[in-house]
């Protein structure tokens, strides 16, 4: 009869429907069954027979008006309810281009149109979440291509936490924290580095300075040996003061020019060492700060112990001390193990350079000496030739008045030079 | 003059009027002379015309030989036949089907008649090859009806299974009526039975024309579907 694609069997609206239907005719039939019995012994076989037939049509009546109904309205509410059905699945399975058109004004007609306005809401909202997923997807990226830049070297990027979604706004935040930081600290080990390399390369070109210096004055004492510096006498002359002056000193001084400037790299190295011990004091007060905290965490975990009430709290709390002055503990040793390292470095730097500066000074040491012996055999060779240039001019002048004195101090002088 | 007389004349009026109101419908579509806008009112005219007629034949004006029997089932001879090929056509279903579904609503109606005025067993096997007729005719409209629901819209569906189930039903009351007239089982007089039929013509041309009027915008939408609705 009416077909119900949609409810199942017994269960559906059509079979409700046709189920009210028939008690209806069965009510009907009862009332006119009723009512001719009630009066069909007191009629004539005739009237019976009208009454009978007038009954049965009333019936007929009834089972047209009720098939009408069933027809029209009945019908109409099933087919409804059957596309209504029919549309949402469409819309369930992702299809939000379904029609729902309708120009009926009754509860249908709106519902049909409430139908339709929920499926509008929801293109709609779909269609701004993809939106909103395709510039999050956008951001992450970004992020993505920030991260790679820095992790390449690029340490000045950052990224974007002008965003919507406070998770990445969040990670952006922190990321650029953490750039910051990295970057300060990378700039202030480049100033160290850079510091250091100076001052060695100051090192190096002072000792080379320094070399440079002793050769110049091995050289000049090879020339006095070789007497290929004797032939002016100005010549000797200007020597002679510098002579003395290496020979009156008895401490063994190097050159002035060396030593000055290797005074100056000890200096900054000293200067390193004081920084270590600093670093040194800074991290034993790490220590004791740490050793201190642990105090305090064990002191809590007892007193914890003692109370009843809220100890869980205490613990965690206690427990998150605890493993804080661990850490601490750790971050101390590893600085230490760092600065002896350094430190250990830094001495063996100091100690090689104050070994060269050691080997530069009896390099020195040796050619004053060596300087020394020269110029004294120059002095007694300088006083031989005054005295013989002497005693050369004095037996060939006409000196009327030869002074006592001078002739005197001459032969002391000769005494003197020749019983060195 | 008879009440039935009254019957008679009222469903004569209302034969006409749903006549005008589905002829001021198709003015207004401005189709006059498509099938599918002629044939519902072609259905009405002929019942409005049997029906008077018939008022004529019960008061008296008519030769003996006519009777409200005869004017019955030879209005039902054509307009029948329309009813079942407007619902496939509606429907579109092919115009082999609906030819086919047309015959066999007219050897029904022959058989009817045949069984209406005979006596004893060939009265019976008038009505049986009736029965068979219809049960065909029923099979036509509601396979043809249901491929057209498995292929349309929605909103064209729910109309044509209304008009499939007001057709179907109240067809299937007329049987039941002629079981019980004088010519069945005579429980009901011959005045009543021409009552309940009157009351079933009206209710199924009628309703069938109300229906297609009181949903308008769904029937524009099936005819602006179909193309074979134009043929």
């Amino acid at each position: 009869m009416s077909m119900a694609t949609g409810g199942s069997g017994a269960n559906s609206y059509a079979t409700k429907y046709l189920a009210g239907i028939g008690f209806l005719l069965v009510l009907v039939a009862a009332a006119g069954t009723n009512a001719y019995l009630s009066v069909a012994d007191q009629l004539a076989p005739d009237v019976r027979g009208q009454v009978l037939s007038g009954i049965l049509t009333m019936i007929f009546m009834t089972t047209i008006g009720l098939i009408l109904l069933g027809a029209t309205i009945g019908r109409e509410s099933l087919s409804s309810l059957d596309i209504l059905r029919e549309r949402a699945q469409q819309m369930e399975r992702g299809n939000l281009d379904v029609e729902l058109d309708t120009n009926r004004s009754d509860e249908i007609g709106q519902l049909y149109r409430s139908f339709a306005a929920m499926r509008d809401a929801l293109r709609q909202r779909i269609g701004e979440t993809e939106r909103q997923n395709r510039r999050l997807r956008d951001t992450a990226g970004g992020y993505s291509d920030v991260m790679r830049a820095c992790a390449n070297g690029d340490l000045s990027r950052r990224m974007e936490s002008d965003v919507d979604n406070e998770a990445m706004q969040q990670i952006a935040e922190d990321f650029n924290e953490m750039m910051d930081q990295l970057e300060t600290t990378v700039a202030q080990a480049q100033q160290f580095t850079d510091a250091v390399s100076g001052a060695t390369n100051d090192l190096s070109a002072q000792t080379e300075q320094a070399m440079q210096a002793s050769m110049r004055i091995n050289g000049a004492a090879q020339e006095i040996d070789e007497g290929r510096g004797a032939s002016p006498l100005s010549d000797l002359d200007e020597l002679k003061p510098s002579a003395d002056a290496a020979t009156g000193t008895n401490a063994p001084q190097p050159a002035e020019d060396g030593t000055i400037e290797t005074d100056e790299t000890v200096e900054s190295i000293e200067e390193l060492k004081r920084r270590m011990n600093r670093i040194d004091e800074v991290t034993e007060f790490i220590s004791e700060v740490a050793d201190e905290t642990n105090m305090l965490a064990l002191n809590a975990g007892i007193e914890a112990s003692k109370v009843e009430e809220g100890a869980e709290g205490f613990e965690v709390v206690a427990d998150e001390i605890k493993s804080l002055a661990e850490e601490t503990q750790d971050s101390a040793g590893e600085i230490e193990q760092i600065t002896e390292r350094v430190r250990s470095g830094t001495n063996e730097a100091v100690e090689s350079i104050l070994r060269q500066q050691a080997a530069l000074l009896l390099v020195m040491n040796r050619q004053a000496e060596e300087l020394s012996d020269a110029s004294r055999d120059l002095n007694r060779s300088l006083n031989r030739l005054s005295v013989s240039d002497a005693a050369l001019s004095g037996s060939n002048s006409s000196d009327p008045d030869p002074d006592p004195d001078t002739d005197r101090d001459r032969r002391e002088a000769l005494a003197a030079g020749s019983g060195d | 003059m008879e009440t039935l007389t009254v019957w008679l004349g009222i469903a004569t009026v209302v034969f006409l009027v749903s006549t005008a109101a589905f002829l001021a419908f198709a003015v207004e579509q401005g189709e006059l002379t498509s099938p599918v806008f002629v044939l519902p009112m072609l259905i009405t005219i002929l019942a409005a015309t049997s029906h008077a007629v018939m008022v004529i034949e019960s008061l008296g004006f008519l030769p003996e030989l006519v009777g409200l029997t005869e004017i019955r089932h030879a209005e039902w001879l054509l307009s029948t036949p329309i009813i079942a090929y407007y619902l496939l056509l509606l429907a579109g279903a092919d115009r082999g089907i609906r030819l086919a579904a047309a015959v066999l609503d007219m050897l029904m109606i022959a058989a009817g008649y045949g069984a209406a005025v005979t006596g004893g067993a060939v009265k019976w096997a008038f009505f049986l090859a009736s029965s068979a007729f219809f049960g065909g005719l029923l099979y036509l409209l509601f396979s043809g009806v249901s491929e057209a629901i498995e292929a349309s819209s929605a909103a064209s569906r729910s109309l044509l299974l209304s008009l499939r189930d007001l057709t179907v039903v109240l067809w299937l009351v007329y049987p039941v009526a002629f079981l019980l007239s004088p010519s069945g089982a005579g429980l009901i007089t011959a005045a009543h039975t021409t009552f309940v039929y009157i009351v079933l013509d009206v209710s199924a041309k009628v309703g069938f024309v109300g229906l297609m009027l009181a949903r308008q915008y769904e029937l524009t939408m099936i005819l602006d579907r179909s193309p074979s609705a134009a043929a």
